[in-house]
């Protein structure tokens, strides 16, 4: 079972019947439910902290039983208790300093946070690993295979042509495979002239959507790497073109992450946008971890609480945030014990976040999550107990609408769920 | 009449079946001093007509008779050859180097295997020329290692000791030293590439430096140094560039070995040697000493190994590799079963050596080769047998990399139908080769111009010197060609020939196409089908195009509708529509293959 909440469980279902018995007339959801919302408005984002983010830094375990290996461990990098940033009912978890935004999201009951997550393949290579999670798999297959997010377009209800983004100049893995992903690393200015070629002083017969047709679809080899970059290119910013700007949008010295404000433009322009990749760089800390207050984790942990904090302001104001979830993770986190440089080196079991609204708050961890040394892989890292692939399906099913069955079949094949891991991240 | 000479000598040479050195025609000599050799290097890279000059005999006879003998026989036709050694080994063609008249049908074998051996005999250095546009451009790259050293450590410095009221100030300036100096390093490479019409150079360096990747960011105060070691090692035995690499501060900061130490291990280089630099896989739960697989544990005690290795301090001006023995974990290691028993920095320098003469090292050098210069798809069967040869002649030669180059160059499959245009470029090189189509010279060079080009080179997805994962930039190019670069393409060529069609360079080529654009002057509006034509046939010379060349298959049956763009271009007052050509030809993904 979750360790968290056990006595203030509050399940969607509950919620709702104790608000109706207080007679406030909400809508059966139990949250404001805006005009003409149906499942296919629903967006997934998922953002993925490169390099291996540090769990125990980004959820310091100050007050859980295992604080005690969590001091001795670090003794020049742990975040002291005074400084992390409360998680009410949280089970002693608690916090990065500069992790205000996130709080008030725990608050709201808009996060879940997963510990001891990661993939079931132990390799340490940054580039193997985030390869196998991208593919949905725990083996590296021999052949090329499609990402899980391609794999899981065709199912996903309400897909349009225009169905995944990555957000910046090369396509994830996680979306490759499917014609209707594209990466565009455009900014929201930008896209108001996508198509346009710019620069001339006069009037152009053709911009560059008929450049492309010409150059890159007609007469090109079926499938080939040209013919598919100009279709989808075309479609996209036909698409775009066609889209309005809806909204406002807060400026690039707020969101600190150009790519999620990026992201956002995007989004507001394209509801029925699926699924949007958006990657964050930086946080392989093998040296200088820095202090809670200032120095590399610091700057990291306040950049994407910014971007996050941004995301959600932005898109509620346009009505879009409770169609939106966003799930953070990392490839692998990292060992409990500090280095000799004030860094970590590579490990395995580490956080990830799961953001949106009307989810049931929690640190959740399986059961056999432990810090003590003993349990420890290879005496150093934290063990993977909770599969990444757990809190995607949940997501997948919960969230985006796929059934049961095609996540595990479709989109995840070769996965098989835990029976005694409980995750009800949607209540 | 040289050439004819020339031409005459071959011949001569391959009826009567005798070797080079027997041919007593007085001959042009290639002057012994190295000042002239560098002035004869920078006319052939400025364009002027290149005087043809065979060496006197040596040692590269051989490389240079097989380079000819593979040319002739190959069955390409001279401007594919001419294609596949100007691209393939430079940035591309730049119409003052290359027009038919300066690369003429006759004799073609010659020139390249005449060119491509004077590359060789230039090695790694700089042409002085285009150096000195480098630098007075972006002052800093002129900075001598100990200058960069003094200037990073005073800003350093200067931050640290800083009071509260200054310390934003302070801390801006070292960020703006520590942007200065990489800008001036991207713009070393950038220049050269542009300019430099021997370019194979840049091409082996920008192939090593990926492979040995340093984020320049992180090692700021050593890239500079690296990559002039670097250029220097690319010729010879590649245990000995790994070793250089390894022992260099610019690679102890980056991969973090300078703090490995035996009470404090630190995997990062440890792993990355043997997964990316040598052996070329990831480890595995088993290890096979025979396959080159390593495990995990390996990884461990390949760490072990390499502690102690540190940078030293500042002495004699420059700062290089210090080993500390009290920082080393002196005990025997094992690696893939192999023991490694000596001590001290020999255990490190031992274990190394190992590795560079490992035959997987050898198998993944050559296949990377392979892949960059000659087809991206390394298992493609006809690549095949190059493959093995290389190998071959590595192992054979222990790492001779001059030797493994001059093989690959002078080799049936480098000159053969099926190693044309397998290649996608990259978008340094793509942005390059669209710049040097467009006849950039020194005029063209600016500070400003130059960042210009970087920052969209950065926008492609390749921010210069600048990767942050030490797997450096793929060598799968097709990666490159999606939907937000093709879009990216079309906005950045448009611009760029806004700019080149205002500058006084296009005058030049005017003159190139007047004989066929005469009527295209005096015509005002209304252009007509005709022009059109004329327009794409003389940029057909200029550019060196043919439909041999399949440069773009369909270029003339677009001329109907590119006409229309062409009469508004007309409308506006500017007299040719050679811009709405030269545009669209250089966005079409044609000119991405190469």
């Amino acid at each position: 079972m979750y360790t968290s909440e056990k006595n203030a469980k509050t399940s969607r279902r509950e919620f709702v019947c104790a608000m109706s018995a207080a007679g406030v007339g909400l809508s059966v959801l139990g949250s404001p439910v805006a005009k003409g919302t149906t499942a296919s408005d629903k967006t997934l984002v998922i953002i993925f902290l490169r390099g291996g983010a540090d769990a125990l830094s980004l959820v310091p375990p100050v007050a859980t039983p295992w604080a005690p290996e969590y001091f001795s461990s670090r003794p020049r990098i742990h975040v002291p208790l005074s400084t992390t940033v409360g998680l009410p009912g949280g089970d002693g978890w608690r916090l990065h300093p500069k992790f205000e935004a996130l709080q008030q999201m725990w608050n709201t009951n808009e996060m879940a946070i997963i510990m001891g997550a990661g993939s079931p393949n132990m390799t340490r290579s940054h580039f193997e690993q985030q390869d196998l999670i991208e593919k949905g798999l725990a083996i590296n297959p021999t052949g090329g295979v499609q990402g899980y997010l391609a794999r899981a377009m065709p199912w996903t209800p309400g897909l349009s042509t225009l169905g995944g983004v990555s957000i910046g100049d090369k396509l994830a893995l996680a979306l490759s495979g499917h014609n209707g992903s594209i990466a565009l690393g455009l900014r929201p200015e930008g896209l108001n002239n996508v198509g346009g070629l710019g620069g001339r002083g006069w009037n152009v017969p053709t911009g560059i959507v008929e450049r492309m047709r010409r150059g890159w679809i007609i007469g090109r080899k079926e499938n080939s790497a040209p013919q598919n970059a100009g279709l989808q290119a075309t479609n996209a910013i036909e698409t775009i073109t066609a889209s309005q700007a809806a909204g406002g949008i807060s400026s690039e010295a707020d969101y600190k992450i150009p790519e999620f404000r990026n992201a956002v433009g995007l989004m507001l322009r394209l509801p029925n946008m699926k699924y949007v990749t958006v990657d964050v760089n930086g946080w392989d800390t093998h040296v200088n971890m820095g202090t809670p207050a200032a120095g590399t984790f610091s700057s990291l942990a306040g950049n994407l609480d910014s971007a996050i904090k941004h995301m959600r302001k932005d898109l509620e104001a346009a009505g879009r945030w409770q169609d939106t979830c966003l799930v953070v993770m990392t490839e692998f986190g990292r060992p409990l014990q500090e280095n000799g440089n004030q860094g970590l080196d590579h490990g395995r079991g580490g956080a990830a976040f799961v953001i949106g609204s009307g989810l049931q708050r929690g640190v959740y961890t399986a059961p056999s999550f432990s810090l003590r040394a003993a349990d420890l892989d290879a005496g150093r890292d934290i063990k993977v107990t909770i599969d990444y692939r757990e809190y995607i399906s949940k997501v997948l099913q919960s969230h985006m609408g796929l059934s049961e069955n095609d996540v595990l079949t479709k989109v995840f094949p070769g996965f098989n769920p835990s029976s005694t891991l409980d995750l009800p991240l949607f209540g | 009449m040289r050439t004819k000479l020339l031409l005459a000598t071959l011949f001569t040479w391959l009826g009567s079946g005798s070797s080079f050195g027997q041919i007593g025609v007085a001959l042009d000599q290639r002057a012994n001093a190295p000042e002239s050799a560098v002035a004869e290097d920078v006319r052939l890279s400025f364009g002027m007509p290149s005087i043809i000059r065979v060496s006197e005999i040596s040692a590269n006879q051989s490389f240079k008779l097989q380079v000819f003998r593979k040319v002739s026989n190959s069955g390409l036709n001279h401007k594919q050859k001419v294609a596949q050694y100007v691209q393939r080994l430079g940035g591309g063609f730049r119409p003052p180097m290359v027009s038919w008249n300066r690369y003429p049908e006759a004799g073609i074998d010659a020139v390249i295997a005449e060119k491509l051996d004077s590359e060789f005999d230039r090695r790694g250095t700089l042409n002085g020329h285009i150096e000195a546009v480098v630098t007075a451009n972006f002052p800093k790259a002129a900075w001598t290692h100990k200058q960069v050293l003094d200037a990073v450590s005073e800003a350093e410095s200067s931050f640290k000791n800083c009071a509260p009221d200054n310390c934003v100030e302070r801390l801006h300036m070292i960020n703006q030293l520590r942007t200065q100096l990489v800008q001036a390093e991207q713009a070393r490479k950038l220049i050269h590439m542009l300019l430099d019409d021997s370019g194979m150079i840049w091409q082996l360096e920008d192939f090593w430096y990926n492979h040995f990747n340093i984020h320049a960011r992180k090692s700021v105060r050593d890239v500079s140094d690296f990559r002039s070691r670097l250029r220097g090692a690319m010729f010879g035995k590649f245990e000995n560039m790994l070793l250089l690499t390894a022992k260099h501060p610019a690679m102890l900061t980056y991969l973090d070995n300078r703090l490995n130490t035996k009470n404090n291990i630190n995997e990062n280089f440890g792993r990355e040697v043997m997964e990316l630099h040598t052996l070329g896989k990831g480890p595995q739960r088993v290890a096979d000493e025979a396959n080159g697989t390593y495990s995990q544990a390996d990884v461990e005690n390949s760490a072990r190994i390499l502690t102690g290795w540190g940078i030293g301090p500042e002495t004699e001006g420059a700062r290089g590799f210090l080993f500390s023995a009290e920082k080393h974990f002196d005990a025997p290691a094992t690696i893939m079963g192999k023991t490694f028993a000596q001590h001290d920095y020999e255990q490190g320098r031992q274990f190394l050596k190992y590795l560079a003469n490992h035959p997987a090292t050898a198998r993944n050098i050559c296949r990377k080769l392979v892949r960059r210069f000659v087809h991206e798809n390394p298992d493609n069967p006809e690549v095949q047998p190059l493959i093995n040869l290389l190998i071959k002649r590595f192992q054979s030669s222990g790492g001779d990399l001059l030797l493994v180059y001059q093989e690959m160059i002078a080799s049936d499959a480098f000159w053969s139908a099926s190693a044309l245009r397998t290649q996608w470029k990259k978008p340094s090189l793509a942005v390059v080769s669209a710049l040097r189509q467009m006849g950039i010279g020194i005029d063209d060079i600016s500070t400003e111009s130059v960042l210009r080009w970087i920052s969209v080179i950065r926008d492609f997805g390749e921010d210069l010197l600048m990767q942050t994962p030490p797997t450096g930039y793929s060598d799968f190019n097709k990666d490159w060609v999606n939907a937000n670069n093709a879009i990216l393409w079309n906005k950045f060529l448009a611009a760029e020939t806004e700019v080149y069609v205002a500058s006084p360079k296009y005058s030049s080529f005017e003159s190139c196409l007047r004989r066929n654009m005469v009527e295209c002057q005096k015509i005002g509006l209304g252009a007509n089908p005709t022009v059109i034509t004329a327009a794409v046939s003389g940029l057909s010379d200029v550019f060196s195009l043919d439909a041999g060349f399949a440069f773009h298959p369909r270029l003339t049956e677009d001329i109907p509708w590119l006409t229309q763009d062409a009469q508004s271009d007309m409308r506006a007052g500017v007299h040719y529509p050679l811009r709405t050509v030269l545009e669209y030809y250089l966005s079409t993904p044609d000119f991405l293959r190469y």
